[in-house]
């Protein structure tokens, strides 16, 4: 056990160590502090998306549903490869426009877009708001896993309490290079560590064949959709897809780390990158139906990788990938707080109470409201459980909706503030309508979030129709720009469409 | 132009192509378990391979530039 606490206490040290050597490389400016100033390279870009992208969520609720869901969680996958592509193609204009206008925050690129202060509240409310149930779950599971691989001797209360004062600290000082490089080391070993226990673990029944067989003989109807409660079927299969995929690029953490990247090629090779990684899920897949097959009915089944560690794997290696899914939570947690921070300090601090703050001043602000959020997240942890997953797609779900306003900005000239507006409140309205009123039951079985998407589509796109059109000068700076962009990318030749004007650059 | 376009065309068609596979309710006929496939369920099969065929197509893409040249800026950048 004391091998346990060691472990753990080594987990703890690195990433503040890390962190502090990159707060020795930071520029005390308030966009170093948060998008790193837009000079981040692609390895440490790489490793943080993988790393703040694969949270607590996989790691423990990845087991949890195949242990009791079936197959459905395999929709995984498709989800990394969906993530991926959009990260191209939604990331990198992005990206482009940031560079281009200076943004820090998603609010900044909408509010500017939609050209309305409405607007750009909304967006800040929607990303803190969704941001902080995600981020309950990786505080909740980075704590029960501290717990489990300390043998106990760390309580609950207190894992959560280390593991907020060892983020708070680095994140304080080192701001995002600070999260980004200690996400480098999450990174590499969450998908290490994953995959091999996975192997491991299936080697106890004879491997991932002969598991399978087993599996066969005895619980097939585990192996199909819908699983064998006959509850994860279809719709919970394209649900979880889409709603996770969208809402995890929509998330305000996965937003600055676009605006961060240095390189525009990184975008390029996103894709592959992260589809690669999904691998990882085959040993969340290993063990989990392992788990069925020698340890069934466990009663909290966010807890099937722990104990299936504990009992089928020499205690140091199950601490070691114990303390690695600790750092999957960490490595969202780092991010999300200061994600919240930054929209905070940049949206409605400096924007509405003190436009002339110096660079000083903001990143001070910005860590007020780190220490701020970690409380509230240190609570909610604590008194408001709930199964991962579910509450997983919960953020998902408000966070997604998002995407509807900036496919809008990226590829529409219509679009107006007011269908904007239209489309996200009436989205949210639906979706915190048929998620907390038992009552209502949405529709196919499909997530509302899902439901949520096509309202908000249908709303923008009508409202705006039916609203005058935007400035015409905001739609002809942005058109510029995604001109420009187009040229960059060799889609449109820019020279024979627009031969007389100026691109500015 | 033209040539780099359509190979834009082609890689983003083929990327929806390989969603729409494990996605599309075309996935309900892969539902089943068996014939089993090097040792795994015919669902897991399925879903390894399309994964497979987007991982592999995105590293093509990448090799292609996602078709299209090399842009100055981007060259320097790197």
């Amino acid at each position: 056990m004391t091998m346990g606490v060691l472990i753990i206490v080594l987990f703890m040290v690195i990433p503040l160590v890390v962190g502090f050597y990159a707060a020795g490389k930071s520029q005390n400016t308030s966009d170093d502090y948060f998008i790193q100033g837009r000079g981040m390279g692609s390895v440490a870009a790489f490793f943080t998306v993988a790393a703040t992208w694969w949270s607590a969520f996989a790691f423990l609720g990845s087991n949890a549903s195949f242990y009791t869901e079936g197959p459905v969680y395999l929709t995984a996958f498709a989800w990394n490869i969906l993530f991926g592509f959009l990260y191209f193609v939604v990331g990198k204009r992005v990206w482009f426009l940031g560079k281009k206008f200076n943004y820090v925050t998603p609010s900044d690129l909408l509010g500017d877009f939609y050209n309305s202060e409405k607007v750009r509240i909304l967006v800040g409310l929607i990303v803190i708001v969704f941001t902080i149930p995600y981020l309950q779950i990786q505080l909740t599971g980075g704590a029960y896993l501290i717990e489990v691989a300390s043998g106990g001797v760390i309580p609950f209360w207190l894992a959560a309490l280390i593991f907020y004062v060892v983020i708070i600290t680095y994140v304080w000082v080192g701001g995002i290079r600070a999260v980004a490089w200690t996400d480098i080391i999450y990174g590499a070993l969450l998908f290490f560590g994953l995959l091999f226990v996975g192997f491991y673990i299936a080697n106890v029944v004879g491997g991932p064949a002969s598991m399978f067989s087993q599996m066969q003989e005895s619980h097939p109807n585990h192996m199909t959709l819908p699983g064998p409660e006959g509850s994860s079927g279809y719709a919970t299969w394209i649900s979880l897809c889409f709603v996770t995929a969208i809402g995890a690029i929509m998330g305000p953490q996965i937003w600055l780390r676009m605006y961060s990247v240095k390189n525009g090629q990184l975008f390029n090779l996103m894709p592959f990158l992260i589809s690669l990684v999904a691998i990882t899920y085959i040993g969340s897949l290993f063990v989990s139906w392992t788990g069925v097959l020698v340890m069934p009915g466990v009663e909290n089944p966010d807890q099937i990788l722990p104990l299936m560690l504990l009992d089928y794997a020499p205690f140091v290696i199950g601490a070691i990938v114990l303390a690695g899914g600790a750092s999957a939570a960490m490595s969202t947690a780092n991010s999300q707080i200061h994600a919240v921070s930054t929209v905070m300090t940049k949206d409605f601090y400096q924007r509405y109470r003190n436009p002339e703050a110096p660079q000083s001043k903001l990143i001070q602000v910005g860590r007020y409201f780190l220490l701020a959020f970690s409380v509230l997240a240190y609570f909610l942890a604590l008194f408001a459980p709930g199964l991962l997953v579910t509450v997983g797609l919960i953020a998902f779900g408000g966070t997604a909706q998002l995407i509807v306003p900036v496919i809008g900005a990226l590829f529409w000239k219509r679009g107006t503030a007011s269908g904007a507006m239209a489309g996200l409140i009436g989205s949210l309205v639906f979706i915190i309508a048929f998620t907390f009123i038992p009552a209502l039951v949405s529709p196919l079985g499909l997530d509302p979030a899902m439901w949520g998407l096509a309202i908000n589509t249908v709303l923008f796109i009508g409202v705006s129709y039916a609203t005058a059109p935007r400035d015409q000068h905001v739609v002809d700076r942005f058109d510029k720009a995604l001109r420009e962009f187009r040229g960059e990318e060799g889609i449109e030749d820019i020279e024979a469409s627009e031969p007389k004007e100026h691109i500015p650059s | 132009m033209k040539n780099r376009n359509n190979t834009r065309i082609f890689l983003f068609a083929a990327s929806i192509f390989g969603l729409i596979m494990m996605e599309s309710p075309l996935l309900l006929a892969a539902n089943r378990v068996e014939p089993f496939i090097f040792g795994f369920p015919f669902l897991v099969a399925w879903i390894l391979f399309w994964w497979a065929f987007c991982t592999i197509l995105f590293f093509i893409a990448h090799k292609m530039n996602w078709g299209k040249p090399k842009s100055k800026q981007e060259s320097d950048a790197s």
